[in-house]
């Protein structure tokens, strides 16, 4: 009894001297920092003025919605798609296994609308233009991750269709000094990650490293748990290796991001009473990016960027796609798949303020990418034997030379207009061009903004050869008309709204073409029109201690028929509340609500083609001592059975239980010289 | 690439807290006249931010829980010069370019302290204005506004300033 109540005073104890150790990346850190500064160190500090387009976030021309470091932190994020679902006007297809796809303001697709970049440099998978979701990002070394709604071809050219995801990784410097962290949960999840980050004022040279291994099983979908689609041998594991980094010497920044993801392929065909087998499959997948960047900015009028990148992304040829049981007839077969693609590319910009109300940019892109032009696939003899490698595939060399050009000129001191255009000048796909036109007023708290877009997704090689192969597909194109509005209505309280209408024809849908009694041909093609009409709304509120957002999406996408669109549901919400009692200690509890929407196909199970709605709640509890902050998260916190749609054989996918998850992580104290 | 344009939106947080920061390091070297409304101890300290809030909520986020010369902070932001009355700080935004006499003037009158961000602002006599070199933050003083201002200012801070 004696040692228990030694027990308690020793962690009330820690508990009240720890009250006052947060986070190391929390703001009010940043700001004790200064205040404890002289003046002349303050003067000695760098600060993060990237190209001195001195343009707040209420300016920009685009409706943008942010996910910050401490979002991450405190809300326990495992995956990109966890962090984007609590955003307004996603929506997923999660078949849990090498994939896992978003869906931005009504638009389903295979993620090929939608780009990616890490510190502005694209990872979307080079043959198909699709990103890859899932846990290979490495959210500990991420500063924040900007999305941007709605098409955005006149700055970024092909695929920014529906949105822009860009991740910002954390910079020398600008952040921790690194740390070390551990975690480990339910349906085996483990998660390791660690950071190294050193700063030299004195020369400006600073380098940051940052590495993880994250892998886990997906959920329990065995038997009943998965509609007798798998057996008890299944298998739909994940794991991922990445590794970041970044030197910055006077203006120069090199960066790197490396992805290593291996994943199940399990769940892409049902295995019970068909020729596949549940386990054995690998689908390994490596993305490598590096740039090298020059910036210059002491020039009050003009700023330059040059930056040189390399990206790879190459399905590794020891990639096991499918394997086929033994049968009465055969010993079955194992099936190796690999297409390797890389590309290299250059971009230089220019800003140039002639005078106060008026903002140029203009950049110039050239790119030379080499695409397989499709999988190469080996065979073995047997379901219990490897194939030999797959041969190199062939190689097709594309170049794009592509111009923009952007002015803003301020009319009135509230209001400014925005013109942009594109041109892409490709021996692939052709030349498109792709305009923009936005008006933004500003006063006091409230913003407004009216925005006019126009993207395209030009076809890639996957989309040509896919199935029986299509040479004859032209890009999808997109027109986009919005009204934003924000208001603050108090300090601490914030309501924003927008109405969008989307056009996307030439749209890509699976065709299957009946040549006869026994064959068909299944191919891409250029066959549909969706009009999405939608409206997003907002409100957060922030104090000390409690924070809360809560934000609703209405969005109706229709085909040419006037059908609806199937995989889309009319109605997203989230909420969240988070509590911080003391200040070491940070309580998160958060919910996603999906309305119910159309599979593509009958579900035989429910004899109906719908996925009912749902509402799933996840909550996170931080707690922070000496140094450390150790987390305990829980998703589906109510052990809910919800389904997401399908587009595979499989009728539709049971999404996870509920799951536990602990983690430790230790924050090293800065050192700089 | 493009992505500056929101990218830098968010980058500012950190040059404006800093700002921020630079304000209340400021007032360590600055007394302000011992007759004047704002040498009065039982009054909070006022900041006006005047024109386009270049702060975001940095101000707010910096000042929540700071004081000043061990007094509340108050931030008030305004739109029009019209609006204007009287504070410690006066922060004149790049959009003021039109009514900056009569701002000046007004502060001088008043003995507010104003700062700005803007290229020629100090010329035109503005007492401290904020510029970069080499991604720092600088500031540069106007010495004869000073002086008209009636402000009491440390050598200190003339020494690690520019002087125009």
């Amino acid at each position: 009894m004696k040692a228990h109540y030694i027990r308690v005073i020793l962690f009330l104890v820690i508990f009240l001297f720890s009250k006052n150790i947060i986070a190391q990346n929390n703001s009010s850190i940043k700001k004790k920092e200064i205040l404890h500064m002289s003046i002349e160190d303050m003067m000695n500090m760098e600060v993060v003025t990237a190209s001195k387009v001195k343009q707040k976030i209420q300016d920009v021309p685009a409706c943008t919605r942010v996910i910050t470091a401490q979002d991450i932190l405190e809300r326990g994020y495992f995956t990109l798609e966890e962090a984007l679902a609590d955003l307004p006007g996603f929506q997923f297809r999660n078949i849990l296994g090498f994939n896992t796809y978003s869906f931005i303001r009504g638009l389903p697709s295979q993620n090929n609308l939608i780009i990616v970049m890490i510190d502005g440099i694209q990872i979307n998978e080079l043959n198909s233009g699709g990103f890859y979701g899932g846990g290979q990002y490495n959210l500990s070394n991420v500063k924040r991750i900007e999305v941007v709604y709605g098409p955005a071809s006149a700055l970024y050219g092909t695929n920014a269709v529906s949105g822009i995801i860009n991740i910002i990784t954390k910079k020398p410097g600008s952040d921790d000094a690194g740390h070390a962290g551990i975690g480990y949960g339910s349906f085996a999840k483990l998660i390791t990650d660690f950071s190294y980050d050193y700063i030299d004022k004195n020369n400006d040279f600073g380098i940051r490293l940052a590495a993880m291994y994250k892998q886990n099983e997906k959920a329990k979908l065995n038997d009943e748990n998965g509609d007798y689609n798998w057996t008890n041998d299944m298998e739909n594991f994940e794991d991922n290796l990445s590794f970041d980094a970044m030197v910055k010497f006077k203006g120069f920044t090199w960066g790197t991001n490396f992805q290593d993801k291996k994943a199940s392929r399990t769940t892409n065909y049902k295995t019970i009473d068909d020729k596949y087998l549940d386990n054995g499959t690998s689908w390994n997948i490596r993305f490598l990016n590096s740039f090298l960047q020059h910036s210059y900015n002491n020039n009050e009028k003009w700023t330059n960027q040059a930056k040189i990148y390399f990206r790879n992304a190459t399905v590794k040829d020891n990639t096991i796609g499918y394997i086929i049981k033994a049968d009465s007839l055969s010993e079955g077969e194992q099936v190796g798949y690999f297409r390797p693609n890389h590309l290299i590319g250059i971009e230089e910009q220019f800003n140039y303020n002639p005078f106060d109300k008026l903002n140029l940019i203009a950049g110039l892109v050239f790119e030379l990418e080499n695409l397989s032009e499709g999988f190469t696939k080996s065979y073995s003899n047997s379901q219990f034997e490897e194939p030999e490698k797959p041969e190199k595939p062939n190689v097709i060399n594309n170049n794009l030379l592509s111009f923009y050009l952007q002015s803003q000129y301020r009319i009135f001191k509230t209001t400014a207009i925005t013109a942009g255009i594109r041109q892409n000048i490709s021996n692939y796909y052709g030349n498109i061009l792709t305009p923009r036109l936005a008006l933004v007023y500003n006063k006091n708290a409230f913003t407004a903004k009216v925005l006019y877009n126009r993207a395209f997704r030009a076809p890639k090689p996957w989309d040509y050869t896919w199935g029986d192969g299509n040479n004859n597909l032209k890009p999808e194109r997109m027109k986009s008309g919005e009204i934003f509005a924000s208001y603050r209505f108090a300090e601490h309280f914030n309501i924003e709204g927008s109405i969008f209408r989307n056009n996307i024809s030439d749209l890509f849908v699976k065709e299957t073409i009946q040549i006869n009694d026994s064959t068909e041909l299944n191919r891409w093609a250029n066959k549909d029109k969706v009009t999405t009409l939608g409206f997003e709304t907002g409100i957060k509120y922030y104090v000390d201690k409690f924070q809360a957002y809560i934000n609703y999406t209405n969005n109706h996408s229709q085909d040419k028929n006037d059908q609806h669109i199937a995989e889309i549901s009319d109605h997203i919400a989230n909420i969240g509340l988070t509590y911080k009692p003391v200040s070491n200690l940070i309580i998160n509890l958060r919910a996603n609500y999906l309305g119910e929407r159309k599979n593509p196909k009958e579900i035989e199970t429910t004899d109906s083609d719908i996925i009912d709605d749902l509402v799933i709640f996840h909550l996170a509890v931080t707690y922070y001592i000496s140094g450390f902050n150790i987390q305990l998260i829980t998703n589906n916190l109510l052990d809910s059975e919800y389904y997401h749609t399908s587009n595979r054989p499989p009728d539709r996918y049971r999404q996870p239980q509920r799951s536990v998850f602990v983690k430790m992580t230790y924050t090293f104290g800065r050192k700089t010289k | 690439m493009f992505f500056s344009l929101s990218v830098h939106s968010y980058c500012q947080t950190d040059e404006y807290l800093m700002k921020a920061g630079f304000i209340e390091k400021f007032t360590r070297f600055i007394n302000w006249p011992n007759d004047s409304v704002q040498s009065d101890t039982n009054r909070p300290f006022i900041i006006t931010v005047l024109g386009e809030n270049t702060f975001g909520s940095s101000l707010d986020e910096f000042y929540l829980d700071t004081k000043i010369k061990n007094r509340h902070v108050i931030l008030k932001y305004i739109s029009d010069f019209d609006e204007l009355s009287l504070c410690h700080i006066l922060f004149v935004s790049g959009n003021c370019k039109n009514n900056l006499e009569q701002i000046i003037d007004f502060s001088n009158k008043h003995s507010i302290l104003t700062i700005s961000e803007t290229k020629g602002f100090a010329k035109k006599g503005i007492l401290i204005n904020f510029y970069f070199e080499k991604n720092k933050i600088r500031f540069e003083m106007n010495k004869k506004a000073f002086n008209i201002s009636n402000l009491e200012v440390s050598h200190h801070l003339f020494k690690i300033a520019k002087i125009i």
